[in-house]
């Protein structure tokens, strides 16, 4: 308390724009885990120095000589217009795909810092999230919270089965990522793009995977660990699900944690009891430190996985220019903002829809 | 569609009842009327309903003329937009003069010092002796509608000027073409009336603003010297206004030394003052009835100090509002007057809360769905009342103590602070006693571990003392278990 009165806001208030990496607790919701930073920031500062009431400058000429007097502006008081920082002042986007049950990091851009979120989530990093799954329950909703409606056996599951199931559906979505890409497997040009990197879809309708690994089997229990993008919390807890029913039982899922988001991990992340100004003050240092490094790093410039609907050939067709080394110009990758493309195919998809409805009266 | 279903079932059994007996008689109507209801049946008398029904086909009607139209009106619009201007009011004045001869026209207000006199009196801080003689004049009106009336209705004509007040250049042609056509406009008046309305200053409306107020009042600087959050008591409805018409020297100074004296220790009196603003303008003597009746149930000095710092509403509690909260709470938990009134001064907001419908619920609450027993409950009213004020955050923490750590109620009643606290803080550290192996929360273990200890204390504390670890270990936990 004696630490947090010495300090001023407003000093602690400019470090409040860009990237905070929290630690969401299971059970709670996006919306909640936000509100929560937007309520604890501003009580937090206001306890510390605020910013003084204005003086104002009365001239008294009722009194022979003028009488100047220096007064406190009480229309400026924090008593009378409220405190000096509010919760609906802090502004904020989320970038994460957890939503109810999942936990782990979490990132969100503050303030000035949102930008930085919406980039982070456009140039779709890897995130790996640990799934727990339960042998031998399923439930309603997939997880442990819905209500059970069937239940099998599962004593002749081994680790030798999950293994090889989870190698079986890593191999089928590398080879869907490769298909999408609309390359020969087997050419150069697949060749040169897997020497960028990884590939990323430029859409963001259906989920990659990029590694599945089984790492802990206790039975019933079992835990893996997947890479991807594009995903969805329940689609990860489908995931287990499929699982369960590939190895001829069936499987719930008993937690989900997302323990890396593209650079960031949970040695990054504020737990809970952490959520206090001065350390999300210094989070945030450190948090955009590292995002400038994977920015400088070249990763966000790789090449998009283009799907098959779109114009490929525009793509594929001067395959032999010199510029290949550059990234692909915007016009043809499309736009790098996330939700400009989302609007850009809903758009489109419509025009569509309305031209043939268009066409059908005309007729 | 199932209406159709039953008239046609119905008809069906009129039409077999007929076929069968072949007489007419029997049937309630004659086959000869039956075509006839057929016809008057709703569901088949209806022409056939499409889904998209094709447009009606209207007869080729002229279109309706439109009403006369001049052009006069139009020049007359654009020239009185353009020349209303502010500055040259005497002129202004000089044309309404002119059209005051007129007997249809109304009168036109008058500018004169009368007119602002009349603004004061009608302004609610009129009565408060104690603002400051700085006059509060609210934004200039910098623009106004004119609206033609219902004879050119058809053109619906709204003209919007910007800053015509300052606009001198086209001011002195005004006085001509009012009364040139004053013959011609029948809306007119109309249209002058708007135009006075828009260029003649328009009076103060609603109360002047709080940071406007806090500069003028000498009493509201006074409170905010005290401490009172004026915007939490501007936030309620009706308080602000009722504050407003206090005087300070005569009513609300004598009114704190009195609370003072009540035993409201100082640094109380702004807290209280902004939550509950009613303090100020309750009668004295209420207030003096309220501790005279304490003192009568044999409260006392010490506790009624405690009741009177304790509960912002209690003062302003009417007293036999007071003697029934106090009824029920004896009644319903079985006290002895001792129980009652330590319940009341170690936590006076149970009887003085505005929100008495929640308590009274929960009470329901914990027997119904808890299944605390009688005993149980009043055990938990004299060592957490704080639950009982906040149902929500109560089931959530009971679901988590009860069913899923298993505590039983009698854990629940000794350690009665688990029920007040939130699932996110004690969840967390139940987990990490249980990674350990210490969770033992049975008293003859030698091992035993205190359940207080979900709440107690800073994070470092329970690490130390409860779980005998680092903060980092517990940290870690936190981040890399698979379970959390």
């Amino acid at each position: 308390m004696a630490l947090s009165t010495e300090r001023v806001a407003s000093v602690l208030w400019k470090q409040m724009h860009g990237l905070i990496c929290v630690y969401k607790p299971p059970d709670i919701t996006l919306g909640r885990l936000v509100q929560n930073l937007r309520l604890i920031i501003p009580a937090g500062l206001n306890k510390m120095i605020v910013r003084q009431p204005r003086k104002v400058i009365r001239y008294d000429a009722t009194v022979g000589m003028p009488v100047e007097t220096i007064e406190t502006d009480y229309s400026d008081h924090p008593l009378v217009i409220g405190p000096r920082y509010e919760p609906s002042e802090i502004r904020y986007f989320c970038a994460s795909a957890l939503t109810l049950h999942g936990g782990g990091v979490c990132m969100v851009g503050l303030n000035g810092g949102r930008h930085l979120a919406k980039d982070l989530e456009s140039s779709k990093p890897v995130r790996v999230y640990r799934l727990v799954g339960q042998l031998g329950l399923a439930t309603d909703n997939l997880h442990k919270s819905g209500k059970v409606v069937e239940r099998t056996t599962f004593h002749k599951v081994h680790r030798s089965i999950i293994d090889s199931v989870v190698a079986a559906m890593q191999s089928s979505h590398q080879r869907h990522m490769y298909h999408n890409s609309g390359v020969n497997i087997q050419s150069q040009t697949a060749y040169d793009l897997a020497v960028k990197g990884l590939l990323r879809p430029a859409d963001d309708s259906f989920p990659i995977i990029y590694n599945i690994k089984c790492v802990d089997f206790t039975r019933p229990f079992f835990t893996i660990e997947v890479a991807c993008i594009n995903e969805r919390e329940d689609q990860l807890m489908g995931l287990i699900h499929t699982i369960g029913l590939k190895v001829k039982s069936a499987a719930r899922c008993n937690s989900i944690k997302c323990i890396r988001y593209g650079p960031f991990t949970l040695e990054h992340a504020l737990l809970q009891h952490q959520w206090k100004v001065d350390k999300i003050a210094s989070n945030i240092q450190m948090c955009n430190a590292i995002n400038e490094e994977d920015i400088k790093s070249g990763r966000r410039e790789n090449i998009d996985l283009v799907p098959m609907e779109m114009n490929r050939e525009e793509k594929w067709e001067n395959e032999d220019r010199e510029d290949w080394n550059q990234p692909l110009s915007s016009a043809v990758r499309g736009p790098a903002n996330q939700r400009e493309r989302r609007r850009l195919n809903h758009l489109e998809s419509r025009n569509q829809i309305n031209g043939q409805l268009h066409s059908g009266n005309e007729e | 569609m199932w209406r159709t279903i039953l008239l046609r079932r119905a008809y069906a059994g009129v039409f077999q009842s007929v076929l069968q007996k072949g007489d007419p008689g029997f049937s309630k109507f004659p086959p000869s009327e039956l075509p006839l209801l057929v016809n008057q049946c709703r569901s088949f008398s209806k022409p056939p309903r499409y889904r998209n029904p094709p447009p009606p086909i209207k007869p080729e009607e002229p279109l309706p003329e439109p009403p006369p139209f001049s052009s006069d009106d139009i020049d007359f619009i654009g020239e009185l937009a353009s020349s209303c201007a502010g500055d040259s009011r005497n002129e202004v004045l000089d044309g309404v003069g002119t059209l005051d001869n007129s007997p249809e026209l109304p009168e036109a207000p008058k500018i004169t010092d009368e007119w602002e006199q009349e603004v004061e009196v009608d302004d609610d801080t009129e009565d408060v002796e104690d603002l400051d003689p700085v006059p509060y004049f609210p934004p200039v009106q910098k623009s106004f509608k004119l609206s033609v009336g219902p004879g050119v209705d058809n053109m619906k004509l709204l003209s919007e000027t910007k800053s015509a007040l300052l606009n001198e250049e086209a001011a002195q042609a005004m006085p001509q073409n009012a009364t040139t056509l004053l013959e011609n406009n029948a809306n007119l008046e109309r249209i002058l009336a708007a135009w006075s309305q828009a260029v003649l200053p328009t009076p103060i409306t609603g109360p002047m603003p709080l940071h406007e107020l806090a500069n003028r009042s000498t009493k509201l600087k006074e409170l905010v010297k005290l401490g009172v959050d004026l915007y939490k008591i501007a936030g309620r409805h009706g308080d602000l206004e009722r504050l407003m018409a206090l005087d300070w020297d005569h009513q609300i100074k004598p009114q704190i030394r009195f609370l003072v004296d009540c035993g409201i220790e100082p640094d109380r009196l702004a807290d209280f003052f902004s939550r509950n603003t009613a303090l100020l303008w309750t009668d004295k003597d209420d207030i003096q009835v309220r501790l005279n009746y304490l003192e009568a149930k044999q409260f006392s000095p010490e506790q009624i100090k405690k009741i009177v710092n304790g509960g912002a509403f209690w003062l302003t509690l009417s007293t036999k509002e007071l003697d029934a909260r106090l009824g029920f709470i004896q009644k319903t938990y079985k006290l002895q007057g001792s129980d009652v009134r330590s319940v009341a001064s170690s936590y006076p907001a149970i009887v003085s809360t505005p929100k008495w419908s929640v308590f009274v619920d929960t009470t329901k609450l914990m027997d119904r769905e808890f299944g605390f027993t009688g005993w149980e409950r009043k055990q938990l009213l004299l060592t957490a009342p704080q639950c009982y004020l906040h149902p929500s955050v109560l089931r959530k923490a009971f679901d988590f103590c009860h069913n899923q750590i298993g505590f039983t109620h009698t854990q629940l009643v000794q350690h009665g602070r688990l029920l007040v606290n939130r699932v996110s803080t004690m969840q967390p550290r139940y987990k990490f006693l249980k990674f350990l192996k210490r969770d033992i929360f049975n008293v003859k273990d030698p091992l035993y571990i205190s359940p207080d200890w979900l709440w107690k204390g800073t994070v470092e504390e329970f690490c130390e003392e409860a779980a005998k670890t680092s903060v980092e270990d517990f940290e870690n936990y936190l981040r890399y278990s698979d379970h959390t």
